[in-house]
């Protein structure tokens, strides 16, 4: 195992920001914690790499006991977090050789490294402008690849698309994945169901300092999230009659949308187009919607992932 | 490279390219330096003999 | 002051035992004037006073008697505060001693000696103004790396890296000392193009106190930007630290300008030392053994707050 945390707590006075975290992770593998802000993600990363004490537990990362070795732990670790720690005034190429200095890369070493984020991470075409003249994509770019310009076999990443438009959340999402070919673990924290969903062999997910749940995104999903959905839509008009027409199943109406949860989702869709149609009501929208991992979070938490969604 | 070298690479190069810190470092300090003594420099040149 | 006193009589060993009261000047002996002078041109004296063969005999029949006075005139303000001061006494000693009535019978006749070239104005600001890296811009510089590394996160690139928070430390000092050399060199040439001043540029014996200099400012910017708690208010105080030391130092004017309790002050800032530690050495033609103080005071200084700085930024890191 990679990572292994057993038992990890971290008290910021009374608040208990990582409360008693268990979790192991496999090499190779793209591993997520998902949960809402505050949910201690943050804190037990900094704690994994010796940015930040813990109170109690133990923790070995690639091998090395955290509270012994921190500096064979912090060397095996590329730590990319929110911000982007880029020095504005040099250039991309500067800003790399800093962080290799850090981490006693020799030049032939760096010069390999360089390549290889210009390659795979696209850092190519603007590695010798400042910082202070790339657009916001182009500095998270430089920033991830400063951040693993050591080659770490363990890449840590803290929330690395918030704030990114769609466009370039894929891009980055699959510059993640191809972080896989390269034989690298990938610890990442998201609040987002879909990142987690998209990119992550295995979620944790996690909740006021606790793991309330771990598997593959697909069985979170299977076994926490419930049956599928129906989502149906009719003319507004006709929305009262159709809830009538389909009182036997189970229904809730969701933004104007007649939802109809079922187990066997096929056979109800067809059952339920059949009615309405019977009874003259046409559907603008009739489709299966599987649960998310945002339906996982609700269901183990009570409340959304994120506020503003 | 050895790390305590590359910060220190790093700040100097950064302080080079601060207009800010050049500034105070070194335009001030001369400005200083021609202005006093411009403002004091003839007064005390001469030396007096007074009875 | 060294005194020659080819009198020898009674009125002038009274004149002697007065200034020797006053407490103003310490006093030293000289039989020959031309000893006294040697001396004084040696910098060793402020001034010489002689008093004349006739001093007491003229005196006691109520004759004008020339006492001679050669001052040092280097520092103009000590020259005319010496020459006050002799003045005053022999007003005040003649009314008390001779008759009450002064008619100025004691004439003082007052030289100021051209001891070596005359030191002009810009002579001594470009030595104090080569304190200004020291003290300025090491501060700022050491300050703001450090309080700009924690304000714009880098702080935490550079702790999550295997290298030992101690490493951080040397890199940033290397990178001020640096910087404040550089900031040194061209300070230097331009007043030395712009203003040509007579100076010894002894760079062997400048340079361990530029060093020493500006690793006292360096510490100080440190222990500051550990106590800060925000980082702006870290690089203000540095800021207004910087500013107001600077007139403590002497680096505008000689320390000796200053009015005393200012000059008590400036004691307590190891940039005073390097201040006139320069001039000693630009103007005065210092010797290595005439440094030693200036030197174990800044090295010692340096130590103690560097020690300070060590202690309190490995307290600040693993906040």
């Amino acid at each position: 195992m990679i990572i292994e945390v057993e038992d990890l707590v971290k008290h910021y006075g009374e608040v208990k920001a990582v409360d008693g975290v268990s979790f192991v992770v496999k090499e190779g593998e793209i591993f997520g914690l998902l949960g809402p802000n505050g949910a201690g993600k943050t804190t037990l990363m900094e704690i994994l790499c010796c940015l930040r004490r813990f109170d109690s537990g133990k923790a070995t990362v690639y091998g090395f006991d955290l509270a012994k070795d921190s500096l064979k732990v912090r060397a095996s670790i590329g730590f990319c977090p929110q911000e982007t720690l880029l020095y504005d005034l040099l250039s991309v190429r500067e800003n790399f050789a800093f962080s290799a200095s850090l981490y006693s890369l020799d030049s032939k070493k760096f010069n390999e490294r360089v390549e290889f984020s210009s390659k795979v991470l696209g850092v190519g075409e603007f590695l010798n402008r400042r910082v202070q003249q790339l657009s916001g994509g182009m500095k998270r770019r430089a920033n991830l690849a400063a951040s693993i310009i050591h080659d770490p076999p363990i890449v840590i990443l803290d929330e690395p698309t918030v704030g990114f438009d769609p466009n370039i959340k894929r891009e980055f999402w699959e510059l993640i994945k191809n972080l896989k070919h390269y034989s690298k673990t990938v610890l990442l924290s998201t609040h987002d169901m879909y990142e987690a969903d998209e990119i992550c062999d295995r979620v944790a997910i996690m909740n006021e300092g606790k793991i309330v749940a771990l598997d593959k995104p697909y069985a979170l999903k299977k076994t926490i999230g419930g049956d599928d959905a129906i989502h149906i839509r009719v003319k507004d008009s006709q929305t009262k009659k159709a809830i009538t027409i389909l009182k036997e199943y189970k229904t809730t109406v969701i933004d104007s949308e007649i939802q109809v949860s079922a187990k066997n989702p096929w056979e109800v869709m067809a059952e339920v187009s059949n009615k309405l149609v019977s009874q003259g009501i046409l559907t603008e929208k009739i489709e299966i919607v599987e649960p998310t991992l945002e339906d996982v979070f609700i269901k183990l938490a009570g409340r959304k992932l994120a506020e503003e969604s | 490279m050895n790390s305590i070298i590359g910060i220190a690479v790093k700040d100097i190069k950064t302080f080079f390219r601060e207009r800010g810190t050049i500034f105070w470092t070194i335009a001030f300090p001369v400005m200083i330096l021609l202005l006093f003594t411009a403002i004091f420099g003839r007064e005390i040149l001469s030396t007096q003999t007074w009875e | 002051m060294g005194i020659v006193n080819e009198d020898g009589q009674s009125r002038s060993e009274i004149a002697i035992s007065w200034l020797n009261a006053t407490g103003f000047l310490t006093l030293k002996n000289f039989a020959q004037r031309t000893d006294a002078l040697k001396e004084l041109n040696a910098t060793n004296l402020n001034a010489v006073l002689i008093l004349p063969e006739n001093f007491t005999q003229n005196l006691d029949y109520g004759v004008q008697t020339n006492v001679s006075l050669i001052i040092d005139g280097t520092n103009p303000d000590v020259a005319r505060l010496v020459d006050d001061g002799i003045r005053t006494l022999f007003a005040e000693f003649y009314k008390t001693i001779i008759n009450q009535n002064y008619t100025e019978p004691i004439m003082v006749n007052t030289e100021t000696a051209v001891v070596r070239e005359a030191i002009g104005y810009k002579e001594n600001i470009v030595p104090g103004m080569l304190t200004y890296p020291l003290l300025f811009s090491s501060m700022v510089v050491s300050t703001g790396a450090i309080v700009f590394e924690r304000e714009k996160g880098t702080l935490k690139k550079i702790r999550a890296s295997p290298i030992r928070p101690i490493n951080m430390l040397f890199g940033k000092t290397l990178a001020a000392l640096f910087q404040t050399a550089i900031s040194i060199i061209v300070m230097s040439v331009l007043a030395l193009f712009l203003l040509g001043p007579k100076l010894n540029w002894n760079v062997p014996l400048l340079i361990p106190i530029f060093f020493l200099g500006s690793m006292n400012g360096i510490a100080l910017g440190l222990i500051i930007s550990c106590i800060g708690r925000a980082p702006q208010e870290a690089s203000n105080a540095a800021t207004t630290i910087a500013v107001v030391l600077q007139f403590f130092t002497g680096m505008y004017f000689p320390i000796e300008y200053l009015p005393v309790y200012m000059q008590q002050i400036g004691q307590f800032i190891p940039m005073t030392y390097a201040a006139q530690a320069l001039r000693n050495i630009m103007i005065r033609n210092a010797t290595l053994s005439d440094l030693v103080v200036p030197m174990a005071t800044l090295t010692v200084s340096a130590l103690i707050l560097y020690g300070i700085g060590v202690v309190l930024y490995k307290r600040w890191v693993e906040k």
